[in-house]
């Protein structure tokens, strides 16, 4: 026991010393999760809802369903900012201050979109038909027979856009932080042979690797707190947090993380190759999971490769704990138990197998 | 010029036995690319599946009229198995619709549409009101749905977009006569019809390519030769510093031209894109980034103390670098604070001209700023270098 008090009083020493780590620990998950919370809601509109910014040019005989138009787009989920002329609302349009212009007279419509947003045209495509069909309808006068009442299941439900981008966030920001830093600190201490002199001292692999674990796991634990804080001073994300599910979820993705870190750098040996597979690894869970857009709109094959990401059960559990989406308690139960066994197990076997591989 | 090929294959061939040099200039772009192209690509395009319960709870009228079953045979229409379908249905009975909010809430199913009792009375009754010219209320039918899941959320607005084919439909076979419009639709600083997200995101990945090239092939490897006093070493040889440095530059441009047509070719002919790979423009101006990124490496290299600060410094710089760049999505509605990184960001301008010149669409940028603010950070570069003393002979 003293034993290991020293060595996590010496490993901290070592992880406040090093700059490097406490970086990518305490900040990268915030600066990660401020740059994606800006960029999506942007993409979106702005961070309360979903808001299509178009710039609207009337011929003068439709001045009067100016209005009409206005509040019809509110609901829609359209903000529409109203020009004088064609030209204005083309630079509206080239500048990006819009994400796309109409043209309205008595006969024609014409839609105007920014070739630089790529494939994010493709929606507005979609949303063209939508505007035709109801400006259509508009102006012929016609009645609309039957319209849909959407009735929300549970009530207080005032979550926004940023709120389902940021839990994504904090759990690729967690995991990429973890998995790094353990996998990276444990291929410098092989590559400058710290290992092969620890393992001539009586402590063992497990206990040296949990010594270098604690430390990655109260500082996750930390900066995810401080992202959460974060995201809600500068997003307002108002989650309903149930801190101790959310303590619960993310110190057992931090343990899964810190094991999988742990078995990459003893697969891997040198540094670098463990650097390059995480940061790939890393990648494919962030495109290949539902961090960022749900099930219902993937490819039956990124369905697929997403049911077998971590990721995925992360995010699930971090959004039950936020209050975002309810799930059963014992699936909750059984992805943190999961996660704790294999990631503890990991750990465990690739502390061993780390001196053990030093024995030359 | 012996000394500059000397220096020049010595690198080359160095960088060409070095994993780390070759997973990162030609192994994760390529990657990448292929890992964007097939998330992207068909994200929600033929792949939309709401899983959606229908409750029916309207009883025919008297007169045996039923619109509630018309409405159902709709939906059915733009469900699985057919083409082009979005929904699949799941019928209900309507003593069922708790377990049915149930599976909604624990995402089972994304919503719960029901029709209620007075459905067909209430349409019989706009129709023959709107007949006679009398204002009505519509018939309503209710979705429920949860709005903090994306997916219920979603396949409402489908529902609600696909309630407006409906009610046209049924517009129709009541002798309304639609106004008629001619609709047209023009992009602006279009230069190739309907870009595919391959189309894109080559331009980006070429850039962010680069890049990383610059930081990592550069970096590392002369923090490494500083730790390991090798330049020193180079220093006590008759060699001329400006030798070593345009050999050394020279092998990793090389190197990042390698990675050009690499990610070029496979964006062509795996991918199928119509970038303009072989425009003159393009390579010219890649060969300017590439002298940019290059001089960024070198600054970086001569700060960090070690090859481990650089992988860390690298990690932290490039991923807010890329998305404030545009490289996957588009840029818009960013608050000032943020967009003075974007404006600043070297990547921003890359992107863009890049995405010009490979005749993909008009530059969000004007092409001036494209080349100055690189230019800029070039010369800022230089300055800094100047202040470093990387090639020391004691």
């Amino acid at each position: 026991m003293k034993k290991m008090k020293i060595l996590i009083k010496e490993t901290f020493n070592m992880f406040i010393r090093d700059r490097q780590t406490t970086i990518i620990m305490f900040f990268s998950p915030i600066a990660f999760m401020l740059i994606l919370g800006f960029v999506i809601s942007g993409i979106s509109g702005g961070t309360q809802n979903v808001e299509v910014k178009v710039a609207i040019h009337m011929s003068n005989d439709l001045q009067m369903y100016k209005k009409a138009l206005e509040s019809e787009a509110k609901k829609s989920g359209f903000a529409f900012t109203f020009v004088r002329s064609d030209s204005e609302l083309k630079k509206f349009v080239s500048s990006a201050k819009t994400q796309m212009g109409i043209s309205i007279s008595s006969t024609a419509l014409n839609f105007f979109y920014n070739q630089s947003f790529g494939q994010y045209n493709n929606y507005l495509l979609i949303l063209q038909n939508f505007i035709v069909q109801t400006v259509r309808k508009r102006m012929s006068g016609i009645p609309t027979y039957i319209q849909v009442n959407p009735i929300s299941i549970k009530k207080n439900s005032n979550l926004t856009v940023i709120s389902f981008v940021v839990p994504g966030a904090i759990a690729i920001a967690i995991l990429t932080a973890c998995i790094l830093s353990t996998a990276t600190t444990f291929s410098k201490y092989r590559s400058n042979d710290v290992l092969k002199r620890i393992r001539v001292t009586p402590i063992s692999g497990s206990v040296f690797a949990f010594s270098i674990a604690i430390h990655r796991f109260w500082s996750s634990l930390l900066s995810s707190y401080l992202t959460l804080v974060a995201s809600e001073l500068v997003f307002s994300t108002l989650y309903n947090v149930n801190w101790l599910l959310f303590t619960f979820m993310i110190s057992s993705a931090v343990i899964l993380s810190i094991g999988l870190g742990t078995i990459f750098s003893i697969v891997f040996r040198d540094m670098w190759t463990t650097l390059n597979f995480s940061t790939l690894l890393l990648t494919v869970m962030m495109l290949f999971s539902n961090v960022f857009y749900p099930f219902s709109i993937m490819p039956d094959y990124m369905r697929t490769i997403a049911y077998f990401m971590p990721v995925t059960y992360f995010m699930k559990g971090l959004r039950y704990a936020l209050g975002i989406s309810p799930m059963y308690g014992w699936e909750f139960m059984a992805i943190n138990v999961i996660f704790v066994s294999i990631g503890s197990l990991m750990m465990i076997v690739g502390g061993r197998s780390m001196l053990y591989l030093e024995r030359r | 010029m012996k000394e500059i090929w000397f220096f020049f294959k010595t690198h080359l061939l160095s960088d060409m036995r070095n994993k780390r040099a070759i997973f990162w200039a030609l192994i994760f772009p390529t990657l990448l690319l292929f890992i964007l192209v097939l998330t992207f690509t068909n994200m929600g395009k033929s792949s939309l599946n709401f899983k959606v319960i229908i409750i029916n709870e309207a009883s025919p009228t008297a007169k045996g009229v039923n619109y509630a079953n018309s409405l159902v045979k709709a939906f059915k229409s733009i469900s699985y198995p057919n083409k082009g379908a979005f929904f699949t249905l799941t019928f209900m009975k309507p003593d069922n619709i708790n377990t049915a909010f149930k599976k909604v809430e624990y995402s089972e199913a994304d919503i719960v549409i029901v029709i209620p009792k007075t459905f067909n009375l209430e349409v019989m009754r706009s129709v023959l009101l709107s007949k006679v010219g009398i204002s009505f209320a519509s018939a309503k039918i209710n979705v429920f749905y949860l709005p903090n899941e994306a997916s219920s959320s979603l396949a409402q607005g489908v529902v609600q977009g696909a309630m407006d084919e409906i009610n046209s439909y049924v517009i129709s076979k009541l002798h309304y006569k639609l106004k008629t419009f001619t609709i047209h639709s023009k992009t602006i600083g279009e230069m190739m019809k309907s870009p595919s997200y391959t189309d894109f995101v080559s331009p980006g990945i070429i850039v962010m390519g680069a890049f990383t090239s610059g930081l990592l092939l550069i970096a590392p490897k002369l923090a490494s030769m500083r730790r390991y006093g090798i330049m020193k070493k180079y220093a006590s040889t008759p060699a001329k510093s400006h030798f070593f440095f345009l050999g050394f530059t020279m092998s990793k441009i090389f190197t990042m031209l390698i990675q050009y047509f690499l990610l070029a070719f496979l964006a062509i002919y795996v991918l199928n894109s119509s970038i303009h790979i072989l425009s003159i423009e393009a390579i010219l101006y890649y060969f300017f980034i590439c002298v940019a990124y290059v001089l960024i490496g070198f600054d970086i290299g001569s700060l960090v103390s070690g090859p481990t600060a650089v992988g860390a410094l690298t990690s932290f710089i490039n991923l807010p670098l890329e998305f404030l760049a545009g490289i996957y999505f588009p840029l818009f509605s960013l608050p000032w604070y943020v967009n003075i990184f974007v404006y600043a960001n070297p990547l921003w301008y890359s992107t863009n001209a890049m995405r010009q010149l490979m005749g993909v669409g008009l530059s969000a940028t004007p092409m001036w700023m494209n080349i100055l603010v690189p230019s800029l950070w070039m010369l800022a570069s230089l300055i800094f270098l100047s202040t470093r003393r990387i090639w020391k002979r004691s």
